[in-house]
């Protein structure tokens, strides 16, 4: 009795056809893959992007002076012009007085101070009178502890790491000509294969504050 | 033969099956992230509401504790939850809740009024409630002294199920509420509790607010503003209540003095010049101003010129800018119980004490008086509202030492070419002859002076068309729609800075922003 089965040509018809099938899910996969991590990324830089923005903005809204260290130390007001942290080049601002301690391990670290008047001004202090502003320098440097280069953001003496792995993460800020508001403008260049492109968010942020420096 | 009939359904059932693993997967990845990014829009909401909350309490601020009368804090509560009415702004002076004392430094605030669970008109779909608190510091019953602290809370909606970002750094930076809120936070969630679910977004921002006064200026303008047309017209200060800073008898010491200041400021509020973003919003016209001159706007920041002040010959260019913005709003007269009708026969207005002030009604014009003096050792006030012109033909104001004459005119000023509190039984002190032009919409009124003379007085008139003669010297303050000077001539105005702290609140400016970002 003859047994059905497939012939030869068959066989090698069908493989191939596997093959190219398996083939092509294989690399449709892979693709997925990288898209994937393509995306997550630009997700993360963007969200660091994103975050390092908003902490140099929260900043710029409530201080009361701003001023550029350069690489050289050199401390400059900043009332017009552009400052690129990094390189050593750091931004600084004077932040009004408005917590009872600047130690993180202070039971009033977050307490805020009163409202009290000198003269005919009005201010943040308490009994022994109006509290002197509080010093926050913003930079991109290498943390050891992190093992990377980073942003950071220095309260007094207490230091925060805003942006970890931040070498293709670049910051500048560009005063207004009227002194009143700044555009900060963040950027990264994408990891992705083959061609980099900037990817570039900016915010517009109003000085709330009368400056002081 | 028989065919597997089965194998093709469960080939698709198989590859499905793969697909929807791989669907999964993708959408369990990206999710989040979507979930993050609403999740930052609702935190830069949160910082907005909060920022709208403070707008609003600064409105109220501005309808309720400008001018003479205390006015109803409608919308606002007291912490218990009780509505605030008639005069909170008293009722908050009065209700002093913490006094420190120590070093001989004494710190005030009142208790707080509220708006409770404000829900603000959404520009997205999230849900946001804004709670305010505020606060009277130093409360006095002195208008002068109305500071303000504001606090206001917004909390947004997140999306409904709680993401914790994957990166750290966003969660100690952003503080969401994801499954249970903050002690702090529940401190500042005043009267009924917030009804923003969990999880959801708070964020703090206060202010602290001070008044704007009447006559904080040498020259404040709300249209026009043009200086005297001679090189020898000017602007300067001086105080009368520093010998070091004027004459022995306080008077102005005359331009050349070495005890003549520089702190004569002039400001005009105009937004933008006829026919363009910039060009004149001053014309300074060759006189010399010792203080700022500043515009609301009208100057190129591309430029190095300032196209704002035209004329500017004679100023300090590093003096002249273009970021002033000072609303100007109208005063009304207070509504005393007791009224009196002027004195006949040319008779001298009989003062008050300071906490009880004479009032006098004069129905028509009035010209040339005087005020008596207090008893000795005693401060005397005297108020007089003039529904008509005050027009002194002939003769002078003459304001005692001992008394402050507040005067509401509705109709016009003018003082011709007669001096105004400087002769002899005049104070010579600006502070002490206080003239408010009051609004008689649509009609617009005038403060005139036709020939040379010197006046000691504070004048502010929103609706005023203030024109002096070029000889004139106004030894004080002028704050009124319009300024300028008419012949040529070597007067000016000269600013007493002891008038800093005179006169009602006329609008209110916030003097410190912070946010509270340790809450």
């Amino acid at each position: 009795m003859k047994r059905a089965g497939f012939t030869l040509t068959e066989m090698i018809v069908s493989l191939a056809a596997s093959v190219i099938l398996i083939a092509g899910l294989l690399l449709g996969a892979v693709g997925l893959q990288r898209t994937l991590h393509d995306n997550e990324t630009f997700a993360t830089s963007y969200a660091d992007q994103r975050r390092v923005i908003d902490v140099v903005s929260r900043d710029l809204r409530r201080a009361i002076g701003l001023s550029i260290i350069d690489s050289g130390g050199v401390s400059s007001p900043f009332t017009s012009g552009l400052v690129a942290v990094g390189d050593g080049t750091a931004l600084v601002f004077a932040l009004p007085a408005y917590y009872q301690s600047n130690v993180p391990t202070d039971p009033t670290y977050d307490k805020p101070l009163v409202a009290v008047t000198t003269g005919e001004r009005l201010s943040y202090g308490d009994v022994g009178g109006v509290k002197p502003e509080v010093p926050v320098q913003f930079s991109k440097e290498f943390v050891a502890a992190a093992n990377c280069v980073c942003f950071v953001r220095k309260e007094a003496d207490h230091s925060a790491i805003v942006v970890r792995d931040a070498a293709e993460l670049f910051l500048k800020v560009t005063m207004a000509a009227d002194g009143r508001s700044c555009v900060v403008e963040a950027w990264f260049r994408s990891q992705a294969r083959g061609v980099k492109p900037v990817i570039s968010t900016y915010d517009r942020v109003m000085l709330r504050n009368i400056r002081t420096d | 033969m028989k065919h597997p009939r089965g194998s093709t359904l469960f080939i698709t059932l198989l590859t499905l099956s793969a697909l929807a693993m791989l669907a999964a997967f993708t959408l369990a990845k990206i999710a989040p992230r979507f979930r993050i990014a609403h999740q930052n829009a609702a935190w830069q909401e949160a910082r907005i509401a909060a920022e709208g909350g403070i707008d609003a309490a600064m409105a109220d601020i501005l309808r309720n504790a400008t001018g003479q009368p205390a006015g109803t804090w409608t919308g606002w509560k007291d912490r218990t939850g009780a509505a605030a009415t008639g005069a909170v702004l008293d009722t908050t002076v009065r209700a002093v809740a913490s006094v420190l004392t120590s070093l001989g430094v004494t710190v005030e605030t009142s208790n707080p009024i509220v708006l409770d669970n404000v829900r603000l008109p959404a520009t997205s779909s999230i849900t946001t409630e804004v709670d305010v608190q505020l606060w009277g510091v130093r409360p006095t019953g002195d208008p002068r002294s109305r500071w303000f602290r504001i606090r206001s809370m917004a909390t947004c909606a997140l999306p409904p199920a709680a993401y914790q970002a994957p990166e750290a750094l966003d969660s100690l930076f952003r503080r969401f509420s994801l499954r249970s809120v903050r002690p702090q936070l529940q401190q500042d969630d005043v009267g009924t509790p917030c009804a923003v679910p969990l999880p959801n977004i708070s964020r703090i921002v206060e202010a602290l607010v001070e008044p704007i006064e009447p006559f904080e200026l040498a020259v404040w303008t709300d249209r026009t503003l043009s200086l005297g047309s001679t090189g020898s017209w000017g602007v300067d200060s001086y105080d009368s209540s520093d010998v070091a800073k004027s004459n022995a008898d306080g008077t102005y010491p005359g331009w050349l003095n070495v005890k003549t200041q520089e702190n004569g400021s002039i400001g005009n509020n105009a937004g933008r010049p006829a026919g363009g973003i910039y060009g004149e919003l001053i014309a300074a016209n060759g006189a010399r101003v010792r203080g700022d001159v500043a515009t609301n706007g009208g100057d190129d920041p591309g430029t190095p010129a300032q196209e704002n002040v035209t004329g500017a010959i004679a100023l300090d260019t590093a003096r002249v800018r273009s970021d002033f913005c000072r609303e100007m709003k109208p005063l009304v007269r207070p509504t005393p119980g007791l009224v009196l009708p002027p004195p006949l026969l040319g008779l001298p207005f009989l003062p008050g004490p300071e906490l009880a002030p004479t009032h006098y009604l004069v129905a028509g014009n009035l010209g040339a008086f005087s005020v008596d003096p207090a008893p000795l050792g005693t401060e005397g006030v005297v108020v007089i509202m003039i529904n008509g012109d005050l027009n002194v033909v002939a003769g002078t104001i003459a304001i005692p030492d001992n008394v402050t004459a507040q005067i509401y005119v509705r109709g016009n000023i003018h003082f011709h070419g007669n001096s105004i509190n400087a002769g002899a039984g005049s104070c010579k002190r600006p502070a002490r002859l206080q003239i408010y032009g009051e609004d008689s919409s649509p009609a617009l009124q005038t403060l005139r002076t036709d020939a040379p003379s010197t006046i000691y007085a504070a004048f502010y008139g929103p609706t005023f068309e203030a024109q002096l003669d070029g000889n004139t010297h106004w030894c004080g303050a002028i704050a009124a729609r319009a300024f300028s000077t008419a012949g040529g001539g070597g007067g000016g105005v000269h600013f007493d800075e002891a008038l800093r702290g005179i006169g009602p609140p006329v609008s209110f400016r916030i003097v410190r922003y912070v946010e509270d970002v340790r809450e």
